[in-house]
Formats: C-alpha cells, sequence, structure tokens
C-alpha cells in the first residue's frame, strides 16, 4: 500500500506535525512526504519549514482538485477535530485522490464511524482511525499528532526499516516496544497504534493481514487488551494458516480479574463483558493456537527474541543502540539549524554578478526591455516578446496623464509647499485608491470571477447594477463613445492581435461595454479596463493557477503597473515645479463653496 | 470516549417522551440533609396520579433487583414511602462491591402474564436486536436460544420486513404487537443514540407493551450532539463507585488542566503508591504486582500524564505522600512508573518531584518508605541523576531505572520482609 515515493497531504495548518515529519523524512533518507496543507481559511498561503538545515516552502489548499498538481499524493492525514473529521472524510473519499485516509482525533462519536465503515465498504480506500495517535511506516511515514522525540526514534532505530511489524492497542506501550524490539530483533518495519475506539474503520486483523502480506516484515508482535475479542480471530487465522508469519501477543490488564475494587483502568471502553473477552482466556487461547505468547510481560522480550533468532535473518547491522556517525551528523543540523528572518524569491546580490530572478544583469542588458525585466521580477516568467510589447506599450500610456489628475495635483501642490521630492512623490501615492489608480485591481477581480464562473454579459451588468456597484474599468469623465480615448483604440489594436481564445478576458470586458454604450455614451472600456482584461489574459497564457492570479489581485499586482508607471510622470511633475520655482499653492475663494 | 449506563428513569423518560406517551414514574433522590418532608412531597404526588399499586426499586445502576430482594412490587403508596423509608441509607451488597442505596424509582405496577425479553446493541456496521419468548428465566442462561437479528445501518425499518423476520419465531399476534413497537424502539434508539437498551421483561397489559425494565448505555462522545434529547439527563457513577473526597480535589484538578490528572483510591491501607503514566503501561504495572501478589497492597491507581504544570504534579505527587503517611505501616513503596514518553518537560518534573518530597522528608525517612523510579524520556539520565542525588543526601532508600531496562524489571525488588 505504501511505497517510499508516497506522499500525503496534512489537513490542518498544524506545522509541528508536518515539521516532525520532515524531520523524519530526512533521517530516513527518503523525499519531503508532506506536500502540502489542506487549509480552507489560508488557502493562499505557503508556510515555510525545514527538511535538514533546507528550508522549504509547503503550499497550501483550499480544494480536493487542486491535489492533481501533486503527483505522488496519495494519503491524507487528517487532523480535523472530532467535530468536523467525519465530514473532511467523506470529501476526501470522494475527491477520489487517495488510497489511505488516517483520522487522528479522538471523541469521534461511534456513530459516525459505523455510518462511514458502511459506505467506505463500497469504496477501496483503507481508513485508519478515528483517534490514530501514531503511526510509523520505515522510510514511509511518522504519522503522530504528538512529537516523537528524535532521540527515541534514534534509540529505536526508527530511521530505517527491519524485520517487525508491532501492533498495539497502546500508544504509550508502543514505544516500550520498539525499544524492546530493537534490543531483541533487528528493529521495526511498520508500527501502528491501533485505536481507543470501540469501532476502528481498519480492524485489527487487517492490520495483521497487510503484515502477512508485506515482504519486509518478517515477524508480527501484538500488544492487546482486554475487551472484544480480535485476538481470537487473530488466533484461528494462525492456527487456519493464513497468517504464516510468526507472531509474538500479549494480552494486558490479567490484574483485573483479581481485583476487588470497581476501576476502570487503560482505555475508556475497555471492559470485559463476557469471559472471552478477558485477558488471561485470550492469552490462553492464543497459545493453543501457536501464537507465541509469555509467561508474563517480563518475559515478553525473551519470547521475541527467541522468535526472531529461530528465523535467522541476517541483519547488515549489530543490533545495538549506538548512533552511527550519518545519522548523528543528521541529528546534529536539526539540532543547530535556525530559520531565517526573511524571504526573497526575485534577485539575489550576494554573487559576482547582481541575479534577477536567477539571470545575471548582463543577460537582462543584452535583451535591453525594461518590459522583459518586469516580466522576471514581478511574475518570475521569461515573457514572450507579444506580451512584452504589450507590457512596454502600457508602461507609457500610463507614464502621464497631465497635472489636472489627483494624484499629479497632490504631488504639485506638495512640491511647490516646499516639500523634497521624496515626500510630493509619496503624496500621489497616498491618493490611490478605487477612485483613482485603484481602477485596475477593481476591474480585473471582476471580471476575473465573471469569466471564472461563465457568467454572460448582461447578467454580470444587470448584477452589479443590483448590488449598486459602478464596474470597475467602464466610464470616464471625458472621452466617450463620440470621444474614444485613444489609449484605449493602441491597445485594442495590440488586442486585436492576439487569438481570440486567449482574449476571453478582454472579449468580456468588450462585450460589457457594449451593454453599458447602449446605455450613455461616456460608459466605455476605459484604459484600466482594458489594462486589467489584457493582463488576466496575459496570466492565463503564462499558466498561472485561478488560485494565484487570485492572489495577485488581492496584493494588487494589477495597480503595480499603473503605480511603475506614473511614477515617471509624477517625479518630473514635482521637478517641474521645483524647476520652474512655483510657489506655494492655495485654492482660490472661488472655487470654495462656504456653506452650512 | 466512553459507552456509559444511565438510569432506568433517564432511560424511559427519554423514550416515552419520544413517543408521546405521558408517563407516571418518580425518582427519589435521598440527599444529607433531607427530611421527612420530601418523602411526604413524593407520597402526595403518588396519590394525586390515581394509581394505586406500585412497584419501587433502586435506580442506580446496578441490576438483578429481585434477586437481591430490592424490589417492592404491588405496594400501596403508603407502603412504598416505608419501602424506601427503610431502604433509604442502607447499606447494600451486590457482586462484592458496597454502598448506599439512595436513588429510588417508582413506577405503576403492571399486571401480566407473559414475559418478552428485548435488547439491542450497537455492531460495527449494525444494530443488533435480541428477543426471546423465554420468560421467569435468567436470560443469561438460555442466551443460546435468544433470535437475534442484525439491522443494518442504512436500512430504515420497514414493517414487512420485520414482519418476516419475528414470524418465524413468534405466533401471528404477538407479531402483529410487536412489529410497531420494535420499530419505534429502534427509531428511539438511533435517535437518541443508545448503543446498549435492554428490555427484560417486555410485557403485554391489555394489549399494550410496556417495558417492566429497562437497562440503557449512551456514548458519551455523542453529548455535543445531543444537546436537544439528553438536555435532561443525568450521568450517575455506577454503584459502589462513590469517590474518596481525595478523587474530588484530583479530579477538579483534571478539570482545570490540559494534562491528564486521574485519581482513584484502591485501599488506603496499602502499601504501595503509585504514579503512572497513561493506559497500558500503568496496566502493565497494575498486572505486575498482580502477579507478585501485590495487587491488595496498591493504595491508588490513576494517571499524571500528557505534560502536566509543575502545580499539577507537585499537587498530585504530594496528595500521594499524604496517603502514605496516613495510614500505620512501617516500609511502604512510592513508585514512580512511566514508558518510554516523548514531550513531556523533564525539568517541571523533576521539579516537582523533588519539592514535593522535601516537606515530607522526615517522614518518609520515619517510615521507610522508599522511592522506586523508572522513566524513559529524552535526555532522563540528567532528570535521574537529579533525583538520585537528591534521595541519596536526603538517605532515602531508592532504586532507579532508566528507559534502557524493561518497564516492570524494577518492581522485582519491592519487598515488605
Amino acid at each position: 500500500m505504501f511505497t517510499s515515493s508516497s506522499s500525503c497531504i496534512v489537513y490542518g495548518t498544524h506545522l509541528g506535525i508536518v515539521q516532525n515529519m520532515l524531520d523524519y523524512d530526512f533521517l530516513a533518507w527518503r523525499s519531503p512526504s508532506v506536500k502540502a496543507v489542506f487549509s480552507p481559511q489560508w488557502w493562499w498561503k505557503s508556510y515555510k519549514v525545514f527538511y535538514g538545515a533546507q528550508e522549504m516552502m509547503i503550499p497550501s489548499i483550499g480544494s480536493w482538485n487542486e491535489i492533481a498538481q501533486f503527483d505522488t499524493v496519495d494519503t491524507l492525514i487528517n487532523l480535523a477535530s472530532y467535530r468536523t473529521c467525519t465530514a473532511i472524510n467523506y470529501e476526501a473519499i470522494e475527491s477520489w485522490f487517495f488510497k489511505a485516509i488516517f483520522t487522528i482525533a479522538e471523541w469521534v462519536p461511534e456513530r459516525e464511524t459505523r455510518e462511514l465503515l458502511t459506505y467506505t465498504n463500497k469504496t477501496q480506500i483503507q481508513m485508519f482511525g478515528p483517534s490514530v495517535v501514531g503511526a510509523l511506516i520505515a522510510w514511509v511515514y511518522r504519522i503522530s499528532h504528538t512529537w516523537w522525540s528524535l532521540e527515541n526514534i534514534i534509540k529505536s532505530r526508527l530511521y530505517t526499516s527491519w524485520s517487525i511489524g508491532l501492533v498495539s492497542k497502546s500508544w504509550w506501550m508502543m514505544w516500550e516496544l520498539m525499544r524492546v524490539c530493537a534490543m531483541q530483533t533487528d528493529g521495526i518495519h511498520t508500527a501502528f497504534q491501533v485505536w481507543g475506539d470501540r469501532y476502528p474503520m481498519t480492524t485489527f486483523q487487517d492490520i495483521i493481514q497487510y503484515f502477512q502480506d508485506t515482504d519486509w516484515v518478517k515477524m508480527i508482535v501484538l500488544l492487546w487488551e482486554v475487551w472484544n475479542t480480535d485476538e481470537l480471530v487473530i488466533a484461528e487465522m494462525v492456527a487456519s494458516w493464513k497468517i504464516t508469519k510468526p507472531i509474538v501477543a500479549w494480552c494486558i490488564w490479567q490484574s483485573a480479574e483479581t481485583m476487588k475494587t470497581d476501576v476502570q483502568f487503560g482505555h475508556a471502553w475497555a471492559t470485559a463483558n463476557h469471559d472471552e473477552e478477558k485477558a488471561t482466556y485470550k492469552n490462553a487461547f492464543m497459545k493453543s493456537k501457536w501464537v507465541h505468547v509469555p509467561e508474563s510481560y517480563d518475559l515478553l522480550g525473551a519470547v521475541i527474541n527467541t522468535v526472531f533468532e529461530s528465523l535467522e535473518i541476517w541483519t547488515p547491522i549489530a543490533r545495538s543502540v549506538e548512533i552511527d556517525q550519518d545519522i548523528q551528523n543528521k541529528l546534529n543540523v536539526i539540532a543547530t539549524r535556525r530559520p531565517t528572518r526573511f524571504t526573497s524569491s526575485i534577485s539575489d546580490e550576494r554573487g559576482e554578478e547582481l541575479l534577477y530572478n536567477w539571470k545575471s544583469i548582463s543577460y537582462h542588458i543584452a535583451d535591453a526591455s525594461i518590459a522583459r525585466v518586469i516580466g522576471h521580477l514581478w511574475l518570475k516568467r521569461e515573457l514572450p516578446d507579444y506580451w512584452v510589447q504589450f507590457i512596454n506599450t502600457i508602461m507609457i500610456l500610463l507614464a502621464d496623464h497631465g497635472p489636472a489628475v489627483s494624484g499629479a495635483t497632490n504631488t504639485i501642490i506638495t512640491a511647490r509647499a516646499g516639500k523634497d521630492l521624496v515626500s510630493s512623490v509619496v503624496s500621489w501615492l497616498l491618493t490611490i485608491w478605487s477612485k483613482f489608480g485603484g481602477a485596475i485591481d477593481g476591474a480585473a477581480s471582476h471580471f476575473f470571477e465573471a469569466v471564472l464562473e461563465w457568467v454572460q454579459a448582461q447578467d454580470f451588468v444587470d448584477t452589479m447594477k443590483k448590488k449598486k456597484i459602478l464596474i470597475p474599468g467602464i466610464g470616464h469623465k471625458v472621452k466617450s463613445k463620440f470621444n474614444p480615448d485613444v489609449r484605449c483604440q493602441i491597445i485594442d489594436q495590440i488586442a486585436s492581435t492576439f487569438p481570440t481564445e486567449a482574449t476571453k478576458h478582454y472579449q468580456f470586458a468588450r462585450s460589457v461595454e457594449s451593454i453599458t454604450l447602449a446605455k450613455k455614451a461616456n460608459l466605455i472600456l476605459n484604459v484600466d479596463g482594458c489594462i486589467a482584461a489584457l493582463l488576466l489574459d496575459l496570466l492565463e497564457d503564462m499558466k498561472f493557477s485561478t488560485k494565484e492570479i487570485k492572489q495577485y489581485i488581492d496584493i494588487w499586482l494589477f495597480n503595480a503597473f499603473f503605480i511603475a508607471s506614473r511614477t515617471i510622470g509624477f517625479l518630473w511633475h514635482a521637478l517641474d515645479q521645483k524647476r520652474l520655482n512655483e510657489g506655494l499653492y492655495r485654492t482660490s475663494w472661488d472655487d470654495i463653496w462656504y456653506r452650512e | 470516549m466512553a459507552q456509559v449506563g444511565i438510569r432506568e428513569y433517564d432511560a424511559k423518560v427519554m423514550r416515552y417522551r419520544f413517543c408521546d406517551t405521558p408517563y407516571q414514574w418518580f425518582l427519589y433522590e435521598w440527599e444529607d440533609d433531607d427530611t421527612q418532608e420530601k418523602l411526604k412531597k413524593l407520597a402526595y404526588k403518588l396519590r394525586s396520579t390515581g394509581i394505586q399499586r406500585r412497584v419501587v426499586k433502586p435506580d442506580q445502576l446496578f441490576g438483578k433487583r429481585w434477586k437481591h430482594g430490592l424490589l417492592g412490587i404491588w405496594l400501596t403508596v403508603d407502603e412504598c414511602i416505608a419501602w424506601i423509608h427503610t431502604k433509604n441509607g442502607s447499606i447494600q451488597t451486590i457482586d462484592a462491591r458496597q454502598w448506599i442505596l439512595h436513588t429510588f424509582l417508582v413506577e405503576p405496577h403492571i399486571a401480566h402474564e407473559e414475559e418478552l425479553y428485548i435488547s439491542f446493541e450497537t455492531q460495527r456496521t449494525s444494530d443488533r436486536l435480541y428477543f426471546s419468548t423465554q420468560w421467569w428465566v435468567e436470560i443469561e442462561s438460555v442466551w443460546d436460544s435468544v433470535v437475534n437479528i442484525d439491522i443494518p445501518l442504512t436500512h430504515q425499518i420497514i414493517e414487512e420486513w420485520l414482519i418476516e423476520k419475528l414470524t418465524k419465531n413468534l405466533p401471528d399476534i404477538t407479531v402483529s404487537l410487536l412489529t410497531p413497537f420494535i420499530g419505534l424502539l429502534v427509531q428511539f434508539v438511533r435517535t437518541h443514540w443508545i448503543t446498549y437498551l435492554e428490555v427484560n421483561p417486555l410485557v403485554m397489559n391489555n394489549d399494550v407493551l410496556h417495558c417492566l425494565d429497562m437497562v440503557a448505555k449512551v456514548d458519551t462522545t455523542e453529548f455535543w450532539k445531543q444537546t436537544k434529547h439528553w438536555s435532561d439527563l443525568t450521568f450517575v457513577k455506577p454503584f459502589g463507585n462513590v469517590s474518596h473526597f481525595l478523587e474530588d480535589i484530583i479530579d477538579e484538578l483534571d478539570r482545570k488542566s490540559y494534562a491528564s490528572v486521574q485519581f482513584r483510591i484502591m485501599n488506603p491501607d496499602g502499601r504501595i503508591g503509585l504514579l503512572l503514566g497513561w493506559w497500558g503501561a500503568s496496566v502493565v504495572v497494575m498486572d505486575k504486582l498482580a502477579e507478585m501478589g501485590l495487587i491488595d497492597e496498591v493504595i491508588n491507581y490513576g494517571d499524571l500524564s500528557w505534560n502536566p504544570s509543575y502545580g499539577d504534579n507537585k499537587a498530585y505527587i504530594e496528595w500521594v505522600i499524604k496517603l502514605m503517611l496516613w495510614n500505620n505501616h512501617q516500609k511502604q513503596y512510592l513508585c514512580y512508573m512511566w514508558w518510554i514518553a516523548n514531550f513531556t518537560k523533564i525539568d517541571v518534573l523533576c521539579r516537582a518531584y523533588i519539592d514535593a518530597l522535601t516537606p515530607y522528608i522526615d517522614q518518609l525517612r520515619s517510615k521507610n518508605i522508599h522511592c522506586v523510579i523508572r522513566r524513559g524520556w529524552p535526555g532522563d539520565t540528567v532528570w535521574l541523576s537529579q533525583v538520585q542525588a537528591f534521595l541519596t543526601k536526603n538517605e532515602i532508600p531508592h532504586l532507579i531505572a532508566d528507559g534502557d531496562e524493561y518497564l516492570t524489571t524494577v518492581l522485582e525488588n519491592i519487598a515488605f520482609k
């Protein structure tokens, strides 16, 4: 079921658990087993974790179909709480991506588990849990919602694969038994802690059968408790030769039968309702069916050793708990690593030559295109010529729009007040919002959602009207159908050179314009709308995902083009005022309406 | 997460509310400062129903009340009150457990001739219905004759299906009465998430079926979902399981703590005080002590795990020490037994252990209390050497084992002679 290339999604942003799993991967010489965390609330984030000493980003995903991007994912570690984990399990099963799901939560209602069992009987998915406190599959996964100390992992040699399949009802005793197996045999291949719930989705018999079918496992050790009769079933499987690998077993809680008081021990459900569920009966029954059962827990290690030795398995290293140097080095790496304070993905100044997007300055200079540099720094892509031409064009078109616009006026007034160049430029930057300079992002957001959801242009206009939202990217104070904006015409000429199917956002925006123009002549698709629509087409053409485009809209990538370009013009408005030695500005009283 | 028993009164009230049937049961609960007033009020309520004859029995999560002489039948109101008055506060021994009777269920007497047995039990993917027409017998003795029907979880009870299953075993007239009754009972069990329900006996009176006795268990993990159905449900401790005042103190500690802090008195006059980790490992320790014939010497059971705070640790250890100092024995053992752990903070535990022992050092020495410790830990060497230095300096006899030694080996050194 699991291989060394298996990988998983962790439901919930439990970065401690993710880091534990990655540390095990590092020790066990396998590639990172966690590909992403599933978090509908934080779907746009990425998280910094370590693999050894190397930092890496684990992305967050918000929908099941995003898993398709990860080829090797076959497991879900469901860390949702007992209130929601069952609903998550149903969604995960219906996504069809997983072969196995581990449900960690405790206190899941028995009813929910039973209903899920009935449902999953029709699927091929292996469900583990609920209440999976931990599981270890050598070279594959270390799963746990509690911290597994590295010292224990090292001492029990769990970082590599040996011969024992271990299954224990008790999580804490599993640690004891892993140490015992490390001392009495060559060590553990797979260890499962089978769960405190009354109806675990994967039964004890399923686990034993898995061990029987796994070639690497040569011997099985199990530790069970009072209640239910799973051990009797296992014993019958041994007697009927369905299980041929030797099993060493012990059922704890024999003392309960000698006690006078009714103190509840162990797992909350663990009480014997019938004689067959009592520990003494089960130990005796298993022994009668050729399961190796010691006389007491104290002798369990000796019996494990005797059975293991009889298998004559060759082990490559001496059976000791001394740590080899390679592992010690890895432990030192983990102990001494330190997280970085900043992350930068666009440039690197450390080497001989400055790098933009991992390409040298010489490379960029050879091309001599600022638009292509924008593609590298902002989009981390090598843009094709037709998009370079477009970006170049919009940088020119947006560079200035005269002194009358709000931002320019603010710049001019600030410069004339005697402020320095930086302050004058900052004053225009602070003017940017939805009414000035911010319309490109607004237009992009609405056009993108509409096209994504296949909304028709008429429905889009009607919906915006019902919501009383002025459509960003539509309308101009001065320009109209009869006084067209040359900038828009230039952009339209560029768009006409692209295939129609590659400009669906632009086509949509034009469809919206044809509806709004029917109402009023100045409701044209303005330059902000044109640029927003074509930039969306650029991002799709460059294979950015829906999630990435949404993120770019949220972080104002589209407005960034406006800011970068317009700063060129406004810098000079400030300098122009200083050069012309213009005095302090004061608005004339004629321009002010004094009212109550 | 556990299936726990609920009172017969609560089970019947829930069922009759579900069936929208008026119920005539009364529960009498005795409290320490009770007076005759409460019994008078009960008598008044009983008389106001107009029902002449009643049954009264304790309702404290134990069965076989008829066998133990704890069932009053065909009683008038005055006889009921007198019966309760006599039994109230009396100590009864049931299955080697003793405790005081304090809660009584009073219900109408139902005359009948024949009895049936019905029970439901959850199975892995079905609910299993058991029934039997054998009566005036202990059902366990005729269990092989009990018929069982598995009702798959996805299966809604359909009368025709049930009739077909029942007809093989019962006469037609009984089937026609039983079928709707069982259908309703299954709905009740499933909507209220009863995991075990036994009606023994189920009787017929004037063609109406009555549950004379009812035993029910619920799944406590459903508690957060069952606010509507379980709003009046009271969880009580099983018979013979009344808490020691120390257990209440530590229960309170557990409620306030994020850690797991459990404590149960077993034998206050014992000579082995235990500080244990959780679940399986604690049971292994108990098994070992039972093997050594020392189970009756165990003063307490419980656990102190999931990284308890310094304060929780210290308080718990102090209480165990106090218990040991209260009895009159010379030579006792305070055993700190833990599995190979992963994340509990060593320094917190070490400080708490040493600080808890420090005020009692002279008394520990005078009573010859030995400290036995087995802890496996990341960094256990440092912790164990600190504790060893402390115990050696204060001349407290001790036995210490680390994680490389078998969990129970160190216990073999316990000897009282």
